[in-house]
């Protein structure tokens, strides 16, 4: 796997329902992809340098994700289809990127883990190795969802500036 | 009598790389506010003949600002209405 980092501008005039359902969609394009998302950040709305397609200011989202390489073809196919993304740059942040710098990073992340002894897991065949991986960590991203879901609603009134 | 040359002064202010010199000082295209010390009013990327960039960096830093102009984080150019 590698790792990327896509920074992309949503159209600032959705509501927050748009918005949401403009990450909903991305995040399920990597998702679909064997791809998993490390973070989601919005950064919010902010003065573009240069007006884009008439727009003065974009809501900035940075999506930090890991997956195959035709990850990033497909989720740029989709933003440049999706009238209500502006822009969109990919970085590889990585070359290599396996599942255990994905563990280590979501243990980095929530400290607070009810006791999950670190598996032996060496022996198992990868196949189921890589099977119970992915279900974890599918479910931890969802969880995540919902939390900034929450944020993203605590943090509407700020927009109004 | 010594025949005294003049020589037209040099501008020979010892320049360094400010990357080279600040390791926390990182180049990152997401980070417009550090970029903007490298370019003119007009949004130029300033040649490292003037910065005293190091060549390696003077390279990661022009990158950086390309793609922060691509999503809009700096202008390519400013418009100035004299
Ligand atoms: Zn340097």
């Amino acid at each position: 796997m590698r790792r990327y980092e896509t920074l992309f501008i949503i159209d600032p005039e959705l509501t927050d329902e748009g918005l949401k359902d403009v990450a909903e969609k991305f995040k399920n394009i990597i998702l679909a992809d064997k791809g998993h998302i490390i973070k989601y950040d919005e950064w919010g709305k902010r003065k573009l340098a240069y007006p884009v397609r008439k727009r003065e200011y974009g809501f900035y989202v940075l999506l930090d994700y890991c997956g195959p390489s035709d990850i990033v073809n497909e989720l740029e196919r989709n933003m440049r289809i999706d009238e209500r993304i502006l822009k969109y740059i990919t970085v590889k942040l990585s070359d290599s990127f396996d599942q255990e710098d994905l563990e280590k990073m979501k243990a980095a992340e929530a400290p607070e883990q009810k006791e999950a002894p670190p598996e032996e897991v060496p022996e198992k065949t990868g196949e189921a190795f890589v099977e119970e991986e992915t279900k974890e960590s599918e479910e931890s991203s969802e969880t995540e969802e919902e939390a900034e879901v929450d944020t993203e609603s605590g943090e509407a009134p700020s927009k109004k500036e | 009598m010594v025949v005294r040359r003049r020589r037209r002064r040099v501008f020979h202010r010892r320049k360094i790389c400010r990357f080279c010199a600040d390791s926390s000082l990182k180049i990152d295209y997401k980070d417009p506010k550090t970029l903007r010390y490298f370019v003119t009013e007009r949004g130029k990327i300033i040649p490292r003949r003037i910065s005293g960039n190091c060549a390696r960096h003077q390279r990661q830093l022009s990158l950086a600002i390309k793609r922060a102009r691509h999503i809009a984080l700096m202008p390519y150019t400013t418009t100035t209405t004299f």
